[in-house]
C-alpha cells in the first residue's frame, strides 16, 4: 500500500509538473495589407458644469469635432447613434455603450466658468477597443472670447496623441481676398483662422497685393504692394497695423518675399533692369545682399527649416525649374528633373519636403518631392493649382485653384500630404495665395 | 533598181555639194567639249611620300584667324551662373530637352560591344564519342562556362590495336601443306545457315485475352492471404514476490525515475503545433481586415515603424491580452503603430475572435503578429 501511494504521489507530481511546463505554442504571423480609412470618433458634448457654460460647451465640442473631421484621418459617430451619455467627467465610460457604435476614440470633456469670468476646458481621451485612456486629461483655462482657441487647442492635443504628430488647429492663414469681376479683380489682405473662422481685413482695395507671407511670429506679415506703381515689398504688424516699406529703392520691384526662420532676414526677388535675382534682406540694418547671379529669373526664394538653404525657382536652364543653394548664395543646384516646368517652391516645415507648383501639358498640379528632387508625387491636378503652402505639422497643404473660362474664380483648398482628403476652405470671398501660419502661440 | 540608184545618187550629190559648200562643221558643234585633265606622272616612290605626308595647312589662312578673346572674368572664380550650369543636370538636360520625355534607349540597350570569346558555350561542345574514353574533369568551381577549354586535362592515348609488324619465322623445311582441303562455302539451296534472332512471341492462347492491368492486380490480389498470420505470443513473465527488502529499493528506483522524467519533461520543449498556410493566412487577413493604418502612413518614412505584438488566444479563439514585443516600450510613432495594431486583434476578436483550427490548440495559442505598414502611396504621376 505504501509503494501505491508513493506511486501515485509520484504521478501527481508528474502531472503537476508538466501541466506548469506546459507552454503554449508560439506562431508567428505577418499582417500586411491593412486599411487607410477615418478613424471613428465620438465626442459627445462637453459637460457644463456651470450654468454660463452651457451654450459655449456645445460650441466647443464642436470645433473640436470640426478639427479633428476635417484632417480625414477622424470619421465622426453622430450624436444621434451615441447609446450613452456622459454626465460625469470623472466616472469612467462605459466602453460597451461606445463600442457598440463603433466608436474607437472617444472624448469626453467639461465646461465651467468661475466666478471671474474665466472659461475652464478639460478633457480626456480613451481608446475604446482597449478601454484604456489616451493620456492623462487636460485642462485649459482662458477668457470666454478665447474658447475657439481652447477648443483648437484641445483638438491640436487629440490629434497629437492619437496621431504622434503635433496638431495645426491653432494656427491662421493669410491670403489674397479677391472680389469683382475677373477683368477687374480688386484684392485685399486678408486673414483668419485655419478653418476660416475670424476674418480680418488687413488692406483696403485700393492698391493690389500679393503673396502675403508670415512672419514666424504669426504677428507679423511681408506682402507685396502695387501702391507705389511698382511692386514693393511691406511690412504689416497684424497687431498694431504698423506698416513699412522695406526698402527705400523704389526704382527697382521687389516681389516674392519670405521670412528666414528665426525671422531676422527677408529673401525676396528684386528687378534690377532686365534682371531678377534673390536678394537677402536684414530686417534690422535693412541691408540687402545679392544671392544670385544669373541672367535668368530667379524667382519665389524659400528657406530650409534649419535656415541653412534656400529653395528658388530659376528658368536659368531654359525651362523654369527648382534649384537649391546655399543660404549665403553661391553654387545652386538643380534637383527637378521631371517633365514641365516648376515654381513656387516651399520647404517643408519637417525639413524633408519641397512642395511646389508644376505645370506639365497644359495642367497644373501641386507636388511634393524630396529636398533632392527625388520621389516627385503630384498630389492635384486641375486647370490652375498653385502658390502651396504647408500646414505647421508639415501634414497638409494648402493652395489656391482657380477655375477655367470667363467666370473663372480662384478659392484655397487643402490636400493631404499623400493626395488624400482634397477639401476647399471656406471663406467669404474668392481668395488666392494663401499663407499658412505656425501654430500661434 | 532604179529607183535605189536614183536615191543613191542624189543623196552622194547632195553630200558632196554641202562638202564643197561649209564641210562638216555643224556635226561636230553639237559634240560637247572635251574634258581636258592634265595628267603628270609620277613614280610610285614619290606617290607614296606624297599620300603618306601631313597635308599642308596653309598658314597664312591660320594667322588670319583671330584669336578668342580671354576675358579677366574667366581667370578668376567663376560667377555665380557659370557655377550653376556646371552642374551635371544642366549638362545632361538640355533647356530644349527639358519638357521632352527621356531618351532612356541609350541605358537600356549599349552599344554593340566588341564580343570577345572567353570560352565556348555549352552548346557548342562536342559530345564525345561512345568510345571515348572516360577521363576525370577538373571542378572548375563555378566558373564553367568562363574557364577555356584547354584547361581540362588531356585524354590518354586510345589503345591501338598490337599489331606485330616483325617478320614471322619461315616454316621449317620438312613442314608439309595439308592435302585435306576444307570445304567452300557455297551459297547453294539446302546449304544449312545460321537463323537470324527474332524476337520472343508468346503463345497463341495466352494472346485471346488482354487483361487490363488494374483487373490483373484485383487479381493477384484475389491470391493474397486473406488473413494475416498472428503473431507468437511472447512468453509470460513468471511473478516472483519480491522481498520486502528490495520493494523499498523498487519504490525509490520508481521515485527516481519519475523524477528523472519530470525533469526531462520540464527541460525538453513542448512539441509546437502548428499552422498551414491557409490557416496563417486566414488569421492574417481577419486581423489586416481590421487594421487601419491611416494614422501611420501619413508619417515621415513610415515604413519603419514595424511592430510585433504577442496575442494570446484561448483554444476557443478568444483574444486573452495583447502585448507589445517589438519594440518592447512603443513610444512615439511606434506607440501609435502599436495602438493600431492592438486594435486590429481587439476589433477581431469582437468580431468573432481568432479562427484558430478546432481542436488544435487545445490549450490555446499565442500568436505573434507582425504589422507592416509598407504600402502605396497615391499620386498623379
Amino acid at each position: 500500500m505504501n509503494h501505491f501511494k508513493t506511486l501515485l504521489g509520484a504521478m501527481l507530481v508528474l502531472l503537476a509538473g508538466m501541466a506548469g511546463a506546459q507552454e503554449r505554442p508560439t506562431i508567428e504571423i505577418d499582417v500586411s495589407g491593412g486599411n487607410i480609412e477615418p478613424v471613428p470618433l465620438a465626442v459627445p458634448q462637453f459637460i457644463a458644469e456651470t450654468s454660463g457654460a452651457r451654450r459655449l460647451s456645445g460650441d466647443i465640442s464642436s470645433v473640436i469635432l470640426s478639427d479633428l473631421v476635417s484632417t480625414g484621418l477622424f470619421r465622426e459617430i453622430p450624436g444621434t447613434a451615441h447609446i450613452a451619455a456622459i454626465n460625469n467627467f470623472n466616472a469612467q465610460p462605459l466602453f460597451s455603450d461606445w463600442s457598440v457604435v463603433n466608436a474607437q476614440a472617444l472624448v469626453t470633456g467639461a465646461v465651467s466658468t468661475g466666478s471671474d469670468g474665466r472659461l475652464v476646458v478639460k478633457f480626456r481621451l480613451f481608446d475604446v477597443d482597449a478601454q484604456l485612456p489616451i493620456g492623462d486629461g487636460v485642462q485649459y483655462a482662458g477668457t470666454q472670447e478665447s474658447w475657439r482657441r481652447m477648443a483648437h487647442k484641445v483638438a491640436d492635443t487629440i490629434y497629437s496623441r492619437i496621431t504622434g504628430e503635433s496638431g495645426y488647429f491653432d494656427s491662421r492663414i493669410v491670403f489674397i481676398s479677391e472680389t469683382g469681376p475677373k477683368n477687374d479683380r480688386r484684392k485685399r489682405l486678408a486673414v483668419m483662422d485655419y478653418d476660416g473662422a475670424n476674418l480680418q481685413y488687413l488692406t483696403d482695395e485700393s492698391a493690389i497685393v500679393l503673396a502675403p507671407r508670415f512672419a514666424p511670429n504669426t504677428r507679423d506679415i511681408i506682402y507685396t504692394s502695387y501702391e507705389t506703381g511698382l511692386p514693393q515689398v511691406f511690412l504689416l504688424n497684424i497687431d498694431t497695423g504698423r506698416r513699412s516699406q522695406l526698402l527705400d529703392d523704389t526704382t527697382n520691384m521687389a516681389t516674392a518675399p519670405r521670412f528666414s526662420p528665426d525671422g531676422t532676414k527677408v529673401v525676396m526677388s528684386i528687378i534690377d533692369g532686365s534682371n531678377t535675382d534673390i536678394y537677402q534682406v536684414d530686417l534690422n540694418s535693412r541691408r540687402r545682399t545679392r544671392l544670385t547671379n544669373s541672367g535668368g529669373i530667379d524667382t519665389t526664394p524659400s528657406f530650409s527649416p534649419d535656415g541653412s538653404r534656400i529653395v528658388f525657382a530659376s528658368d536659368r536652364g531654359g525651362s523654369q525649374q527648382l534649384y537649391v543653394m546655399p543660404a549665403s548664395g553661391g553654387e545652386a543646384r538643380r534637383i527637378s528633373s521631371g517633365g514641365g516646368s516648376y515654381g513656387t517652391p516651399v520647404w517643408s516645415p519637417r525639413g524633408d519636403m519641397i512642395a511646389f507648383t508644376k505645370i506639365r501639358s497644359g495642367r497644373f498640379h501641386i507636388g511634393v518631392m524630396r529636398v533632392d528632387g527625388s520621389r516627385e508625387n503630384l498630389l492635384t491636378a486641375s486647370f490652375i493649382d498653385e502658390a502651396p503652402t504647408w500646414s505647421p505639422n508639415g501634414r497638409v497643404l494648402m493652395f489656391f485653384r482657380e477655375t477655367a473660362g470667363a467666370n473663372g474664380a480662384p478659392q484655397i483648398y487643402s490636400v493631404d500630404l499623400t493626395g488624400r482628403n482634397l477639401r476647399r476652405v471656406d471663406t467669404p470671398s474668392f481668395a488666392s495665395d494663401p499663407d499658412w501660419s505656425g501654430v500661434v502661440r | 533598181m532604179q529607183t535605189g540608184t536614183l536615191i543613191s545618187g542624189a543623196m552622194h550629190g547632195a553630200l558632196l555639194v554641202a562638202t564643197m559648200l561649209g564641210g562638216l562643221d555643224w556635226w561636230q558643234e553639237s559634240l560637247p567639249e572635251p574634258r581636258i585633265t592634265k595628267v603628270t606622272l609620277v613614280r610610285a616612290a614619290e606617290l607614296d611620300v606624297q599620300s603618306s605626308a601631313a597635308p599642308q595647312a596653309p598658314m597664312a589662312a591660320i594667322d588670319q584667324i583671330a584669336q578668342p578673346e580671354i576675358s579677366a572674368e574667366s581667370a578668376v572664380a567663376p560667377s555665380l551662373e557659370s557655377a550653376v550650369n556646371q552642374t551635371e543636370i544642366d549638362i545632361a538636360d538640355s533647356p530644349d530637352a527639358a519638357d521632352a520625355s527621356p531618351d532612356v534607349t541609350g541605358l537600356l540597350l549599349p552599344d554593340d560591344p566588341e564580343v570577345i570569346v572567353v570560352a565556348p558555350t555549352v552548346d557548342n561542345i562536342e559530345a564525345p564519342a561512345e568510345d571515348a574514353p572516360e577521363f576525370f574533369q577538373p571542378a572548375l568551381e563555378g566558373n564553367e562556362l568562363n574557364a577555356p577549354v584547354s584547361m581540362s586535362a588531356p585524354p590518354p592515348p586510345r589503345n591501338a590495336p598490337r599489331i606485330d609488324t616483325t617478320a614471322a619465322a619461315k616454316p621449317p623445311e620438312d613442314a608439309q601443306a595439308n592435302a585435306q582441303a576444307a570445304p567452300e562455302v557455297t551459297d547453294e539451296p539446302g546449304a544449312q545457315t545460321e537463323a537470324a534472332p527474332q524476337e520472343a512471341s508468346a503463345p497463341e492462347e495466352a494472346t485471346t485475352e488482354i487483361t487490363p492491368e488494374g483487373q490483373r492486380e484485383v487479381e493477384i490480389s484475389a491470391f493474397a492471404p486473406q488473413n494475416a498470420a498472428r503473431p507468437p505470443r511472447r512468453p509470460r513473465r513468471l511473478s516472483v514476490p519480491a522481498p520486502a527488502a528490495a520493494q523499498q529499493d523498487i519504490s525509490d528506483a520508481v521515485s527516481a525515475a519519475l523524477q528523472e522524467a519530470q525533469e526531462a519533461t520540464q527541460s525538453t520543449p513542448p512539441v509546437v503545433a502548428d499552422l498551414s498556410g491557409p490557416e496563417r493566412a486566414v488569421i492574417g487577413d481577419v486581423v489586416s481586415q481590421k487594421w487601419n493604418k491611416s494614422n501611420i502612413t501619413g508619417q515621415e518614412g513610415f515604413e519603419r515603424f514595424v511592430v510585433r505584438i504577442a496575442v494570446e488566444v484561448s483554444p476557443a479563439g478568444r483574444v486573452e491580452s495583447v502585448s507589445p514585443l517589438e519594440p518592447a516600450n512603443p513610444s512615439g510613432i511606434f506607440e501609435i503603430a502599436y495602438r493600431a495594431a492592438r486594435s486590429a486583434v481587439l476589433q477581431a476578436d469582437r468580431a468573432g475572435g481568432i479562427p484558430l483550427p478546432e481542436g488544435k490548440f487545445p490549450d490555446g495559442v499565442r500568436l505573434v503578429l507582425r504589422f507592416d505598414p509598407a504600402s502605396g502611396e497615391i499620386g498623379f504621376n
